[in-house]
């Protein structure tokens, strides 16, 4: 038997390191795994790197005491524990780096071919591993493969690491420094000890600023004077627009040119580990107080977990015990949560999300945005459920967490940089290219009130503005790099379960082309029913969507396929621009929000422009989303005479005008100008610009609307309506109805529903949607699953599946009816917050353009959200009092909320 | 009785399924939606027709068919001139693996 890969299908998912670890060595790490998944040139390079059962084998030739066999039936080398002696001599033998001693049970390690049913290739969801079965085939094979890796292994490896190395003919490639190269890279990803900081002890006050050196490079690097205070309100954080964001160095400087003293650590903490009495979980978080430099670990509360699950509803809990109202968004006592669930960095799909939460600078009331990407796992890698940040320090810092070791270091290096140059420099300086970052770019350092954080790799958690939360407490980034893993409470009955559901996924219907077209696929078939905002929401139909859709992207783009950790999907795409004036250009997760906000929303019908919006706004810091809005809200008040050119900075803001786009897009992140404007969000531009502008910005409760026009998918409207966090799509993301899919509706909701529940136009039965879904996307944003995975475009993992999957991971008793429970939880305890910062029913609305203006686009031709009777019926399922949306003691007390009720003096 | 002609627009899988992303059809009338696919697998094979029909070569339920800009009936009888636009689905779908939780 021989297991065969093939790099160009492989999408750097980790599926089959999570499960070979899991089921050989009873933890969830991909540095456990017993083969390797390379990774390098940012992301274009993904290649498993299996053991070749060498014929002539190195390990088994070099062990003294001959404890690797060949097991006669699959032909594997397998390592005789009995007599192995832990000496390393293999490890040191394999030119491959396929073999390695367990620095804790000192035994080799090494790929054993499960015993003649390789899980890694029975999970691969591309079949990038695939399993040889005939020995005689397997045997060729394997001599092949030896020759091939022997003869590309040391470019590659050159291409990853930026390290050369020979290998000479005939010397069995060990010598030569491949041995050692592969040794580096599995290092990087097996459990090791980490770089030891020399930490003082204790905190160290600030010190001197450190001084830029004056050479050309890195001038071009630190924009913000190095010695300028920050002022609290936007305004005094203004940069120069003429900063040199253009001029700054695409990739971050040599280390060897670091200033000394950048980077230094200036407070540094070793946590204790805590007993949990519940895996899945870490057991302890971080308490980090940007102020007084002090890094605290702590348990977790088995409460806590109980009672709000992690990622999303620990941040609700935790805002609503140590955020009051009173409290400025952008001021030193809010706090910015960041937060993985028990089931991040597991192997159900996809486990790869991580949340943050604080008090929205665009809403000002709670606000959480939400990431996939290698974060979260590596934060739980690391051992860490969460992370609580408040203060806010003196000056740029960033966090930096190598398992246990917790890091409080000096960024005014990185300040000014864009995102992708901080995150690289980060890693570069570290010499650890497997360190993950969220961080901010300029957009968040400027309070942008709509700037993203973005996330390794290339994700971003994009809204609520939670990127300027991190700017107000000069927080440059956070660094994390894991090697402990994940444990799960029923290994075995939990692998078994996981299996089937990345089966169910591979088998759903819609699997094909979710996975092929990813979220840009949907916009055609958006256009076609009239959901597809166009013109600042005027339309809903785009008739040049054939030069923006998912097809004209993958025809003109498409490089090649990426997943986030542990997703067989794999709806990320890189695409590269290849010629004209964005040639060069190259993105990562290029999603259907920004196909519209860029495209149809602004009448753009250049895709490359949009390719290049999308970079520019992930190396800025922006939300696409968001940003997108302000332009088209403000090319509509240019339309209609309510600004002019002398209040464009002489900019022409016609519809389509692309150059506008961009410049307008670096304007807001250095708020400059009309950028100053529109950096505030719609809602606070148009009370500024007063003259009706208002009716313009298209926003709910301050946020910009997603774009879903809802006169088109009435359940989109509501959704936009009665969402925590403003106007947004992905509370209760309903997307049975957006084409009408009437076995959905069924098999989730049974006969009774059909066939209005999934008929977008109709009202009947969209509260209920909505509600379900809100309260299940809290739970799936609280477990740390993605809702583009398994649970929401693919309507395939459910409230039974999700509570097995927890039970199965954390050794907690829970049913679908308890989540359900805890969910609505969530889902109120966010409300109840709104409620203490003024929210009631009348901020439960929509622009008025989709209450009033029937939509003059296709099938949603005459209709407006109906949103009133919806509204009704949502307060009703909800048990919230219909006067005033606010939830009734009834519904807190059965929650388990009774605290609430007693905080908002409800009557007993 | 007659011939009518209908133009079909693909995307996604079945853009690529069919080889291209347009094409004119021609007819016998009366002829309706099912009659339409069933023309196109037999003119494209099996490559487009395992994602526009089920084993028992009835509408896929996830394929999504509109007409003239419209969603129509299985049934709906087609006319001279209609565009069809053809999509796999791109959300809400499942393996259709039954869940026990209901409302
Ligand atoms: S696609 Fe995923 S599972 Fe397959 S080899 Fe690559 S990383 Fe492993």
């Amino acid at each position: 038997m021989y297991l065969v890969t093939n790099a160009a299908k492989c999408t750097g998912c980790q599926i089959c390191q999570t499960f070979c670890s899991l089921s050989h060595s009873q933890v969830i790490a991909p540095a456990r795994a017993r083969l390797l998944v390379l990774r390098g040139e940012g992301d274009e390079i993904t290649q498993p790197l299996t053991c070749q059962q060498c014929q002539e084998a190195w390990c088994a030739e070099a062990c003294p005491v001959d404890a690797v066999h060949r097991d006669p039936t699959t032909g594997a080398l397998v390592v005789e524990e009995a007599a192995c002696i832990g000496c390393g001599a293999c490890e040191r033998a394999c030119p491959f780096g396929m073999v390695v001693v367990n620095k804790e049970t000192k035994l080799a390690e090494k790929c054993d071919l499960c015993g003649g049913d390789p899980l890694c290739a029975k999970m691969c969801p591309t079949g990038a591993i695939a399993v040889i079965n005939d020995s005689e085939e397997a045997l060729t094979r394997s001599r092949q493969g030896v020759a091939e890796l022997q003869a590309s292994l040391p470019s590659l490896l050159a291409q990853i690491t930026g390290e050369t190395v020979e290998i000479a003919a005939g010397n069995r490639g060990r010598k030569k420094g491949v041995t050692a190269l592969v040794g580096k890279i599995r290092d990087r990803q097996v459990a090791r000890p980490l770089v030891t900081a020399t930490a003082p002890a204790g905190q160290q006050a600030w010190g001197a600023t450190p001084t830029l050196p004056g050479n050309k490079q890195a001038s071009g690097v630190a924009v913000q004077d190095a010695g300028a205070p920050r002022g609290t309100s936007s305004a005094g954080n203004r940069l120069d627009p003429s900063s040199p964001y253009q001029g700054r160095p695409a990739l971050p400087m040599p280390l060897t040119e670091l200033p000394p003293g950048h980077l230094r650590i200036l407070s540094s903490s070793v946590a204790p580990v805590y007993p949990c009495r519940y895996q899945g979980y870490a057991g302890r978080y971080l308490r980090v107080n940007l102020t007084t430099l002090e890094i605290k670990a702590l348990p977790l509360e088995e409460s806590l977990a109980e009672n709000y699950l992690g990622g999303n509803g620990f941040g609700t809990k935790i805002l609503w015990d140590e955020v009051p109202a009173d409290v400025e968004p952008l001021s030193p006592e809010n706090k910015l949560i960041i937060s993985a669930g028990p089931l991040a960095g597991t192997l159900i799909p996809n486990g790869s999300r991580v949340e943050f939460i604080a008090k929205s600078p665009l809403t000002g009331i709670y606000g959480d945005a939400n990431a996939g990407g290698f974060f979260g796992p590596e934060l739980k890698f690391a051992g860490y459920d969460f992370i609580v940040l408040e203060g806010k320090a003196s000056r740029p810092v960033f966090l930096m967490i190598q398992d246990d070791l917790v890091e409080i270091r000096d960024a005014l290096l990185l300040w000014g940089m864009d995102t992708f140059a901080a995150e690289a420099t980060i890693q570069k300086a570290l010499g650890d290219d497997q360190i993950k970052v969220a961080g901010i770019g300029p957009a968040g350092e400027n309070l942008v009130r709509f700037a993203a954080i973005n996330v390794t790799s290339q994700r971003s958690a994009a809204r609520a503005g939670l990127g300027a939360v991190m700017g107000s407490k000069n927080l440059k980034a956070v660094a994390v790099r894991g090697t402990k893993g994940v444990k799960v409470a029923k290994g075995q009955e939990f692998l078994e379960f996981a299996r089937q559901t990345h089966l169910r996924l591979r088998n759903n219907e819609i699997f094909p082309a979710v996975s092929r077209f990813g979220t840009p696929g949907i916009a055609a078939l958006m256009n076609l029913i009239g959901r597809f905002p166009t013109k600042n929401f005027q339309f809903g139909h785009f008739e040049h969507i054939d030069e923006i859709d998912a097809e004209a992207l993958r025809d003109k783009f498409f490089v090649k396929n990426l997943a986030c950790f542990n997703c067989p999907v794999a709806c990320d795409k890189i695409y590269r621009v290849n010629e004209g004036q964005f040639a060069g250009t190259t993105v990562k997760s290029l999603e259907y929000e920004t196909l519209n906000a860029f495209g149809a929303g602004v009448f753009n019908a250049n895709l490359a422009s949009i390719i290049k919006g999308n970079d520019l706004a992930d190396r800025l810091g922006l939300d696409t989303v968001s940003a997108g809005r302000a332009v088209s809200f403000a090319m509509e008040l240019y339309e209609k005479g309510l600004l002019t050119r002398a209040e464009t900075d002489g900019l022409d803001l016609e519809w389509g005008n692309y150059e506008t786009v961009l410049a307008l897009l670096k304007k807001i992140a250095y708020r400059d100008g009309l950028g100053n404007l529109l950096a505030e969000g719609v809602r606070r531009a148009a009370r500024a610009i007063g003259r009706g502008a208002e009716y313009y910005a298209m926003e709910v409760k301050g946020q910009e609307l997603a774009a879903q026009d809802g006169r088109a998918q009435q359940s989109m409207g509501l959704a936009h309506a009665t969402s925590n966090r403003g106007a947004d799509h992905l509370k209760a993301f309903p997307t049975i109805d957006e084409t009408g899919y009437p076995n959905e509706g069924r098999r989730r909701y049974g006969e009774a529903y059909l066939p209005e529940i999934v008929d977008p136009l109709s009202n009947k039965y969209k509260a209920f949607l909505v509600k379900d879904g809100e309260d299940y996307g809290a739970v799936i944003d609280s477990l740390g699953n993605c809702k583009s995975g398994g649970t929401f475009v693919m309507a395939e993992l459910y409230w039974d599946d999700m509570a097995k999957a927890l039970e199965l991971a954390s050794g907690m008793p829970v049913t679908a009816e308890s989540l359900k429970r805890t969910g609505e939880r969530i889902y109120n305890l966010q409300r109840a917050y709104n409620i203490r910062h003024g929210i009631s029913r009348k901020d439960d609305t929509l622009p008025r353009r989709l209450l009033t203006e029937p939509s003059p686009s296709q099938r949603a031709k005459g209709h407006v959200v109906r949103l009133e009777v919806m509204l009704e019926e949502y307060y009703r399922l909800r048990q919230w009092d219909p006067a005033t949306g606010i939830p009734t003691r009834a519904k807190l007390e059965e929650l388990g909320l009774a605290f609430v009720a007693d905080f908002l003096g409800q009557a007993r | 009785m007659g011939q009518i002609k209908v133009s079909i627009k693909y995307y996604n899988l079945l853009r690529e399924a069919a080889g291209q992303a347009r094409e004119e059809v021609t007819l016998t009338s009366p002829a309706n939606l099912l009659d339409l696919l069933l023309h196109l697998e037999k003119q494209h094979g099996e490559g487009l027709g395992r994602w526009i029909l089920n084993e028992g070569k009835e509408i896929s339920p996830a394929v999504r068919i509109f007409l003239n800009g419209d969603t129509p009936g299985e049934s709906q009888a087609l006319q001279d001139g209609d565009e069809v636009a053809l999509f796999m689905a791109i959300s809400g779908g499942s393996a259709g693996v039954p869940l026990s939780t209901s409302y």
